[in-house]
């Protein structure tokens, strides 16, 4: 399951930004927003950024996020797609308008194709369906760090 | 007493009173006609006594005048006839004033005792003109003489050959005639006589004032009197009455004289003598008569009263007596009639009395319990009740009949054979025509089939009941999983983290009790999903127990948050705080409250995203009613399908059963509600329904009576 899932991550990045993800180190400055209006969720998944040395930005609702991001560099996020208020589809959308620099990780309910698609659509997503993986998503979040610290 | 016969004694004393008064009138009436005419009578009798004595008296005087004037000596008036005339005054001295001679020119020639009246002229004098007009004897009116003494005049022509030669005549004392004929008159205490000349001049009445006028002026426009007068001047004879209410100027009130009246032949003239008497004197004779007649009649009325009393009372009690006679026949005969009916009728029939006791069976119960009539009795049938009917049996019965209530109770029956029957028993009151309370009525039928299919009906409610909560189920899985996801999610996340803090050594303690106490959390939040799922899918039997619906609501509000998500719908709730709780099974009204929520979501799948909401509401009615509501703001219900919303197998979905609503309000209805849809002011559909604070008490617990028999 790891083979196949980083790959793919790893693929549309090196397509997208050709930069060697490996020569990039962990710094605490770099912060990952987590979006999530399950509190439960967004405690966990934070912990578990958390545990592997990760600041975590949280958010419970998406607005305040959107808020974050104009004024500051947001260089990943991880969202969720399923949320009241502004769906995470329209976030991701609304997001990719405001800094197209980011990187997405997408968490969801379940693995829906339409909304795979769409993401697609908008920007450039890795998608992880719940519960997590931990290792892949660990893996993905360092890489999507890498990627963005390499700009 | 009964107010007929009030009136009916009432009327009777009013016949004999009335009878009373009209036998003493008729009676007192004749005694008095008999007293009037007898005083009549005797006024007439007295009257004419008088006026043949005083007729007596003047014939008297006029024969011997007459006999006096035949001589020659009188007639010429020489000094013999002179002396003739002197002798006879002297011989009458006693009752005569005075002798005179008058010529027949009406002038005194002799008279005698006074000699120096001689040569007045008499001749304007009514009586002297009279005289010389028709030569014949005349009386005077009564006069007063010089020395005023009341006196008549009576003089008698003188002839010689056939000529008028004047006259002789006599002056009498009045007052010694009215002395001797009229003053004795005295009839009773009031009676008197009056006397009157030919016309009208009033010559005796015990009242001198009177004496000498005419009697039209004395009486002054009394009728009555002046007919009788006008009779009297008539010379007739003859008796009267009249009514006078003044005597001259004075005022004496309103009374009555009876009068006899009687002309007074006096030769050629008359007087006409009345005899009169006043009213009071008739009845003052009368007055013993009539209290003795009073007395005679008040015996008369008093008797008549006892009488008429004490047969009234028998005859009352006589018919009092055929009236219960034929009353006993009647309420016999309907006794007879009633058992008759009652033995015969399909139904099972008892009474009881004031005392709860049962007092009567029909045969129709006696043979569906087998048991004799002795053994039911009182208290008796309720040993037949199944024993976990009995205590809810009595309690129906006597709350109904303490409050005077009809009832209604279904409970089971010990058939003959030993098993039990369902029967529906229907009491009612019984009161008597005055509205006395008698006891109660009742009637059983056997509805033991009757149960057995409405249960089977039930059974199969609840079936479809459960089968529609699993297709909602089905239709929410996606949600449900999310749901379930969500804590599993946080489940697997934490105790990663905690791995990994623990291999790394960053493990605080403090930090891994509160990430077990998350994953506890989040362990427990997925079992409530599965159970809330479990219940919904769970095939129970209908409960009911005591809830808020409010609390409903919310739970609902839970279950279908993963589907609003989703959907990108709102659910909104309005809930009144101070609820009144209800009795009802709370896995159906989740799924009614579900049902329609979903279907408010199905509808909002056009409506653009901020505009999906969905209303709950709840609030108190005030009637012992909730009314709960749920609006979407989707497109409505087209008019024509709001009929069929509620039929079985109606559907506008592609998927689905069809059998939501129909469900639904087979749930709301056995709540004892009732649900509706209609299009909400602003679009979108209106689901409301109610819930009764009391449900039909006696019919639940039937029905869970029956179920736990099954």
């Amino acid at each position: 399951m790891r083979k196949t899932k980083v790959p793919l991550s790893k693929w549309i990045a090196r397509c997208i930004h050709p930069v060697d993800v490996t020569a990039l180190d962990r710094s605490p400055e770099d912060i990952v927003c987590l979006v999530d209006d399950d509190p439960s969720v967004l405690k966990s998944t934070e912990r578990l950024l958390d545990s592997d040395g990760f600041s975590v930005r949280a958010f419970s609702r998406s607005e305040e996020f959107l808020v974050y991001a104009t004024s500051h560099q947001v260089p990943l996020v991880v969202l969720d797609i399923w949320m009241e208020h502004i769906t995470g589809l329209e976030v991701l959308a609304r997001l990719c308008a405001l800094s197209p620099l980011t990187r997405v990780i997408v968490i969801t309910g379940r693995d829906d194709l339409a909304a795979r698609v769409t993401a697609m659509q908008i920007g450039l997503v890795v998608f992880f369906t719940k519960p997590l993986n931990e290792n892949e998503f660990l893996t993905a979040v360092h890489d999507g760090l890498r990627l963005a610290k390499g700009l | 007493m009964n107010p007929r016969y009030k009136t009916a004694f009432i009327v009777l004393a009013l016949a004999i009173a009335g009878g009373c008064v009209f036998l003493f009138n008729s009676f007192y009436r004749d005694a008095k006609n008999v007293a009037i005419a007898k005083l009549n009578q005797q006024q007439l009798i007295h009257a004419r006594e008088v006026a043949l004595g005083i007729e007596d008296f003047f014939g008297t005087w006029i024969r011997s005048l007459s006999s006096l004037s035949q001589l020659d000596v009188i007639i010429v008036g020489n000094a013999v006839g002179k002396r003739y005339q002197q002798l006879y005054y002297e011989a009458h001295r006693e009752q005569i004033m005075a002798i005179t001679r008058l010529d027949e020119r009406g002038v005194i020639v002799d008279s005698y005792p006074a000699r120096d009246e001689v040569g007045t002229d008499l001749s304007q004098q009514k009586h002297i003109r009279e005289l010389l007009r028709d030569h014949r004897a005349v009386v005077s009116n009564v006069f007063k003489t010089i020395d005023g003494i009341d006196a008549v005049a009576l003089h008698v022509p003188l002839f010689r050959d056939g000529e008028f030669k004047g006259s002789i005549g006599i002056l009498i004392n009045f007052e010694d005639l009215a002395r001797r004929y009229l003053d004795p008159i005295r009839v009773s205490q009031t009676g008197y006589a009056w006397v009157i000349d030919h016309d009208g001049t009033v010559l005796y009445t015990p009242n001198q004032a009177y004496i000498g006028k005419t009697i039209f002026a004395v009486m002054k426009g009394n009728e009555a009197l002046e007919a009788i007068v006008k009779d009297m001047l008539d010379g007739h004879e003859g008796v009267a009455r009249y009514g006078y209410d003044k005597l001259v100027d004075r005022n004496v009130g309103p009374a009555t004289k009876y009068v006899a009246y009687m002309p007074v032949r006096l030769g050629p003239t008359f007087w006409s003598i009345c005899v009169a008497s006043a009213e009071q004197d008739v009845f003052a004779d009368l007055i013993t008569f009539r209290n003795k007649l009073a007395v005679v009649i008040g015996g008369l009325f008093v008797c008549g009263m006892v009488f008429a009393t004490l047969g009234a009372k028998a005859w009352l009690i006589v018919t009092e007596e055929e009236k219960r006679r034929l009353a006993e026949e009647k309420l016999r005969e309907s006794e007879a009639r009633f058992r008759t009916v009652a033995d015969t009728a399909p139904v099972m029939i008892w009474m009881s009395d004031t005392d709860k006791l049962c007092c009567f069976f029909n045969q129709g119960w006696l043979q569906f319990t087998g048991r004799t009539l002795d053994q039911e009795l009182g208290n008796g049938w309720s040993e037949g009740v199944h024993a976990e009917d009995l205590e809810r049996c009595h309690k129906v019965y006597t709350t109904s009949f303490d409050a005077r209530d009809s009832f209604r109770m279904e409970y089971r029956l010990r058939r003959k054979d030993g098993s039990y029957g369902w029967v529906l028993d229907t009491g009612t009151p019984r009161f008597s025509a005055d509205n006395v309370f008698l006891g109660y009525i009742g009637s059983c039928i056997d509805i033991s089939d009757r149960k057995a299919s409405e249960l089977e009906a039930q059974r199969h409610r609840a079936q479809l009941a459960h089968l529609s909560r699993v297709a909602l189920m089905g239709e929410m899985s996606a949600s449900l999983a999310h749901e379930l996801n969500q804590p599993l999610t946080g489940i697997v996340s934490n105790s990663a983290a905690g791995r990994r803090l623990i291999d790394a050594a960053r493990a605080t303690l403090p930090e891994l009790r509160e990430l077990l106490t998350d994953i506890n959390a989040d362990g427990r939040r997925a079992s409530e999903v599965v159970r809330g799922i479990r219940s919904m899918v769970k095939k129970g039997e209908p409960t009911r127990q005591q809830m808020n619906v409010n609390d409903i609501v919310t739970s609902v509000v839970k279950i279908v948050h993963a589907d609003a998500v989703l959907r990108a719908c709102q659910v909104q709730i309005s809930l009144e705080a101070d609820l009144p709780r209800i009795d009802g099974d709370p896995v159906q009204l989740q799924q009614v409250l579900l049902n329609l929520v979903l279907n408010g979501f199905d509808a909002m799948s056009d409506t653009p995203v901020d505009l999906r909401k969905v209303m709950i509401a709840t609030e108190s009615n005030g009637d012992r009613t909730i009314r709960v509501s749920v609006r979407d703001h989707g497109s409505g219900i087209p008019e024509p399908l709001r009929e069929r919303l509620f039929a079985p197998f109606f559907t506008t979905k592609t998927e689905g059963l069809g059998m939501g609503l129909a469900i639904v309000r087979s749930i709301i209805e056995s709540h004892g509600g009732m649900i509706e849809a209609e299009n909400a002011a602003g679009g979108g559909a209106l689901f409301h329904f109610t819930l009764s604070v009391h449900a039909p008490v006696s019919e639940t617990r039937v029905e869970r009576a029956a179920l736990a028999s099954r």
